[in-house]
């Protein structure tokens, strides 16, 4: 549980330091999976928060954090790991009030996954998230709503996790 | 002319790229591995690769039991691992086969995985189902010359092939084998990057991985990008198989003995393993996480450093339980 409390404590400090006004607040839908080139990727998926402030690059830095998870997938696949990802991305976005939006973002965090049996209760069950990802934005609707894609490398992969380097992320949002 | 700079540049770069990806990709192969010290130069090869040799399989050795050693005899299969050979499971044969230690009904039967043992050339050209074949060829055998109790112990990628084989129900042709002992089972590899080898794999080329000196005599030193792929074209392909679920032919068992720490095979394929590869009737396998920093720790001979004493007593634990529960009536 201490880790999970720093990590929003930092998000949520970095948040307050953006300034309150001006701010825009968008929700939406996230994915992640991983590229192995093979089938069967393991996919993530979950909320999204974002918010950017006319004093963050004009708009042009957005502070996003986003809760994944695979217990919805393993609700359907049962033997599959029950994984969670807490991420704080914030990424840049070079055009902002265009319709194609290039961005390049990074994402720090934090996994786990339930080890579900008292055989496995020595497992490391956890790790840090560091990954840098680049793809672009979809702003539809004069940037109401919109989609993006971005794909990149995952630079922390320890001997016990499920985290592969390669990693890439679907998302739709919607402006508050 | 600018312009002509810029493609000069550019295809200055790309030669160098390309010869550098030349070098990586050649394969390694020094004094040491030309006078025949090492497996890969095809000298030195895995005795049980040679198919006259009757040493190795049961089926070789005792080709034609009789009634009351066809129910009395337990033959447990042994499976190695990626670029390993027959070497990996000689103290298990040493130990089982001892008329103590085995109660005089032990037999091991050491099967070389296609590709294995012989040579580099052989290893290159080799796919994983190919590493296979001769598993199903040797449990085939077996039930044909009447074996009754069967089961099998695997190391690593010999697990995943193993996996593999009972998902698809390959090895329900005869009696059903009695236990199942994977060993480091190989599902996702600690090297996360082999997850990238399709990509990176033309680039990175060969990757050499050099251990003791006795270990270069039994282990392929070199592991070429085409067998890279293979490996992970098959874990994924258990993963995958993992995740869906299947499960053990009826009156089967098996036990994952896994290393807390271990540099090839992730310790989390034994939470996998144990979610989804299920007994008939639907109940969990059993598991064991050891606490352990080897791969394999069923093979001490050969390492470098030295294995504690610790890992002495785990390996001797091990091949215990593994020889009582193969001999325990169901």
């Amino acid at each position: 549980m201490g880790k999970w409390s720093s990590i929003w404590l930092l998000i949520a400090g970095l948040s307050s330091l953006a300034g309150a006004g001006e701010g825009l607040w968008s929700v939406g839908l996230r994915t992640q999976g991983f590229y192995d080139f093979e089938p069967g990727n393991d996919w993530f998926e979950g909320p999204e928060i974002g918010y950017s402030n006319y004093n963050l690059g004009s708009h042009r830095l957005q502070l996003k954090v986003a809760y994944l998870t695979s217990r919805l997938e393993q609700v359907f696949r049962e033997n599959i790991l029950k994984q969670d990802y807490f991420l704080f991305s914030p990424a840049w976005h070079f055009r902002r009030n265009r319709f194609f939006d290039p961005i390049v973002q990074v994402d720090l965090g934090y996994t786990r996954f339930d080890v579900e049996s008292e055989i496995f209760k020595d497992l490391d069950n956890d790790s840090w998230i560091a990954a840098a990802q680049a793809g672009f934005a979809l702003n539809l609707g004069q940037g109401e709503y919109g989609l993006y894609y971005h794909f990149g490398y995952n630079f922390i992969t320890p001997e016990s996790s499920m985290v592969y380097p390669g990693v890439f992320g679907l998302g739709i949002w919607v402006m508050l | 002319m600018k312009r002509f700079g810029k493609i000069a540049w550019a295809g200055a770069g790309l030669a160098l790229l390309t010869l550098g990806a030349c070098q990586i990709n050649k394969a390694d192969c020094d004094l040491e591995c030309q006078k025949g010290f090492w497996l890969d130069s095809g000298l030195n090869p895995d005795p049980c690769s040679n198919p006259l040799d009757s040493t190795c399989l049961v089926s070789h050795r005792f080709p034609t039991p009789s009634d009351s050693d066809k129910a009395a005899k337990h033959v447990i299969i042994a499976v190695h691992g990626f670029t390993a050979s027959t070497y990996e499971w000689e103290e298990f044969k040493g130990f089982a086969e001892d008329t103590v230690n085995g109660h005089g009904r032990s037999l091991i039967s050491l099967v070389l995985l296609g590709g294995h043992g012989t040579n580099l050339d052989a290893f290159q050209s080799s796919s994983w189902k190919d590493w296979g074949k001769p598993i199903l060829t040797e449990y085939d055998t077996l039930v044909k010359q009447g074996y009754q109790n069967i089961s099998f112990a695997c190391a690593s990628t010999g697990c995943a092939l193993l996996m593999q084989y009972i998902a698809d129900g390959q090895l329900a042709t005869g009696p059903a084998p009695k236990w199942f002992f994977l060993i480091d089972p190989i599902v996702v590899p600690s090297e996360k990057l082999l997850s990238l080898v399709d990509l990176v794999g033309p680039i990175l080329g060969n990757s050499p991985n050099p251990g003791s000196d006795e270990e270069n005599r039994h282990w392929y030193v070199n592991r070429p990008q085409e067998d890279l792929k293979e490996l992970y074209t098959l874990v994924n392909r258990v993963k995958n198989q993992l995740e869906s679920g299947f499960e053990l032919p009826k009156n089967t068992n098996a036990k994952v003995y896994k290393s807390l720490h271990d540099q090839s095979a992730d310790p989390v394929g034994a939470l996998l393993i144990y979610k989804g590869m299920r007994k008939s009737d639907g109940s969990h396998i059993e598991a064991e996480m050891l606490d352990s920093r080897l791969h394999v720790v069923t093979r001490l001979k050969g390492r470098d450093p030295e294995p504690s004493a610790a890992d002495s007593a785990l390996q001797l634990r091990v091949f215990k339980e593994m020889i009582d529960k193969s001999l325990a009536k169901p």
